[in-house]
């Protein structure tokens, strides 16, 4: 009888296929064994876990969000960490992407076992994470996220970026102010762009005005001529641009070229570098707003310590994420780095006196006041107006 | 009026776009039988060749554009010797499984590479925009039809008298009785190959110089350039870069009176309607004509 050999190329091929299968499961064995967690431990640091835009169509955000961060936790760590213990952050990256942050939010909540997420970069993402938070019993709380919806996203939720309702009217106004009688709204077809269309339409119409034709796009086209074309046609007064910076460069360009003149109104999203790098020249003109960065002796040593360390002004997102990771250093504190105690803390915050104003949370968790400022872009770059 | 007429000139200056990258599917079909699914990333390195070429050479427009173009081809033949030519004894869906696995590697390498952000290239329209009746066709447009239309003279001279286009041809007919009448078929599929990735590529360099470029580009100008190869009838040059046009034109209508959100829809939804209803195309080959 002839000995067993794997003779056949299909038994060598079966053979390389099943030693290739042990060794991917071992690796993935290995990497779940090294990733169990360690928070359970007293002695090592606490770590809390972020979800934001490290690359991706929006990674400015990510970059001033995680400088802010950077500050306000060596402050955290420099007075006494929690409890002793220092603090951590735990950086992830959506990209821009809804299922990569809920992906990024379970392995924190799962893996990494983080007794709070501090922010989830973006109005979708962060819909699309609060409950998985809440099912988790997990604190999700936002720097920067505005869309309305968020305003209902469960009681493990909170915010002190304003909702867009605030920002809606606030730009209604200046349009009226500007003698807009006939508006065209071109928005990104997501959840914050909803938001934005749905409060800037109310609140123009209810002021008398009409909205001529509202056109949409997706997060990541390309062509703005069709919708331009239209809006062209429909010749209205003024245009709210509702895109996120990469986007609203993009569509600036487009509208040059087909002789659309505006002039262009749009939200907060608009200080993004992406604008000016995009459009150039033709972003010149473009007017936005975008919530108050704050005064007094937190924001004076704030913006010091950013500009020491980073060689630029702080942005609003910068202000808000400082003022978040702060807040989260003192919830951490006030009853242990437990996610019930750090909701107690939220459940109660009143007149917190952040880099970005004083801070008080509404029942929803929302924030209760809000101040904008505007700005207009001159030579692809944006200034304070008034 | 003014409106309709600027529908149907972005969907020209688009579908002109769409007709050069469908060009490539129909050439490689047409010599190898064979859908090669990487053609839109192929089309995306070439756009990156020129992005760096334009960034980092100092070349200028037009040299950026040649760099992009030679080096694509290059490219584009290389690949075909590494992912396609060890399968050609191989069943039919081996290629087409190897092009989906190129096609996820050159997005992965083009993410390492560059970074998964959008880039954008800054470079002045030569002509200034004209006006037709009310409607605009800005300075890069006239370009990009120019350009295209001029590709696609040379390429159908080409093909139907050159001596290497009859060669082609014939390739694209029988294989087997064109290599026993002594031609070396495998050297044609490379030179369709590069042709291909480097018609395909100024494609790429109009998308990136009018709009802007990142690694996932491929993926929609790609589908929507391979829709238009179908609607010409597959293997069908003239077919494909008419039926380009033809596509731009339908998007920017569906999108205008339709509805802008769902642009890309559209387009996909027509690919959809002709696989099902007239997969030869509407403008279905004589055996002869094909290529």
């Amino acid at each position: 009888m002839r000995p067993f050999v794997f003779r056949t190329a299909a038994w060598r091929r079966a053979l390389a296929t099943s030693a290739l299968l042990v060794v991917m499961l071992s690796a993935s064995c290995y990497r779940q064994a090294a990733e169990q967690p360690r928070q359970e431990s007293r002695s090592g640091p606490i770590r809390i876990g972020s979800v934001l835009f490290l690359t991706g169509p929006a990674a400015s955000y990510g970059a001033m969000q995680r400088s802010a961060f950077e500050i306000g936790r060596d402050e955290i760590n420099s007075s006494g960490g929690i409890d002793g213990h220092p603090l951590e952050i735990i950086y992830e990256d959506s990209e821009h992407s809804e299922p990569k942050a809920v992906a990024a939010v379970k392995k924190l909540i799962g893996v990494d076992k983080v007794p709070m997420i501090l922010e989830v970069t973006g109005s979708g993402e962060a819909l699309a994470s609060a409950p998985v938070a809440q099912s988790s019993r997990i604190v999700l709380l936002s720097a920067i996220d505005s869309s309305p919806k968020l305003t209902e996203s469960g009681s493990y939720f909170f915010r002190i970026m304003p909702s867009d309702l605030f920002q809606g009217r606030f730009l209604s106004d200046w349009g009226h102010a500007m003698n807009w009688k006939k508006a065209a709204i071109l928005f990104v077809n997501n959840d914050w762009g909803v938001g934005m269309r749905d409060s800037v339409t109310a609140s123009f119409t209810k002021a008398g005005g009409t909205i001529a034709l509202t056109e949409s796009s997706a997060d990541e086209d390309l062509d703005f001529r069709t919708q331009f074309a239209k809006i062209k046609a429909a010749k209205p007064d003024g245009v709210f641009l509702l895109l996120y910076p990469q986007a609203a460069g993009r569509a600036l360009k487009q509208a040059k070229e087909l002789g659309v003149r505006g002039p262009f109104l749009g939200g907060d999203a608009l200080s993004g570098s992406e604008v000016g790098a995009t459009a150039g020249a033709a972003s010149d003109g473009l007017m936005f707003c975008q919530p108050s960065k704050g005064s007094g002796p937190v924001f004076d040593a704030f913006r010091k310590k950013y500009l020491d360390r980073f060689h630029d002004e702080p942005s609003v997102y910068s202000i808000k994420s400082y003022d978040a990771v702060k807040i989260a250093g003192e919830a951490l504190r006030h009853k242990g780095p437990t996610t019930e105690g750090v909701r107690e803390y939220l459940d109660h915050l009143q007149n917190y006196r952040g880099a970005s104003g004083i801070i008080s949370l509404d029942a929803n968790g929302d924030i209760v006041t809000q101040e904008y400022d505007k700005y207009v872009y001159r030579s692809g770059k944006f200034e304070r107006m008034n | 009026m003014a409106l309709l007429l600027q529908f149907i000139l972005n969907g020209i200056a688009i579908g002109a776009v769409y007709a050069l990258v469908a060009v490539g599917y129909t050439l490689i079909y047409g010599v190898m039988k064979f859908i090669n699914f990487a053609h839109g990333d192929v089309v995306m390195v070439g756009a990156f060749i020129f992005y760096a070429a334009s960034k980092g050479g100092h070349l200028g427009f037009a040299g950026a554009l040649m760099v992009a173009a030679i080096a694509t081809a290059l490219f584009g033949m290389l690949l075909y010797l590494l992912a396609y030519r060890p399968l050609r004894r191989a069943t039919r869906l081996a290629p087409l499984i190897s092009a989906i696995g190129v096609s996820i590697a050159l997005r992965g390498a083009a993410v390492w590479i560059f970074g998964p952000e959008i880039r954008s290239v800054h470079v002045p329209a030569v002509f200034p925009s004209i006006n037709i009746f009310g409607a605009v066709l800005p300075g890069r447009e006239i370009e990009i039809l120019l350009i295209t239309a001029s590709m696609a003279i040379v390429l159908v001279l080409l093909l139907r008298h050159s001596t290497l286009g009859i060669c082609v041809r014939a390739v694209a007919d029988d294989r087997e009785a064109a290599e026993a009448s002594g031609l070396r078929a495998e050297l044609l599929i490379v030179a369709v190959f590069a042709a291909a990735s480097a018609i395909g590529a100024v494609g790429g360099v109009m998308v990136a110089a009018s709009y802007d470029l990142s690694p996932s580009m491929g993926t929609l100008l790609g589908l929507k350039a391979f829709t238009a190869s179908v609607i010409g009838g597959i293997g069908n040059v003239t077919g494909a870069l008419v039926a380009g046009v033809m596509v731009g034109v339908f998007e920017n209508l569906a999108a205008g009176y339709l509805g802008s959100a769902y642009k890309d829809a559209w387009a996909l939804a027509l690919l959809a309607v002709f696989l099902l209803a007239k997969p030869t195309g509407l403008f279905a080959p004589a055996a002869s004509r094909k290529v």
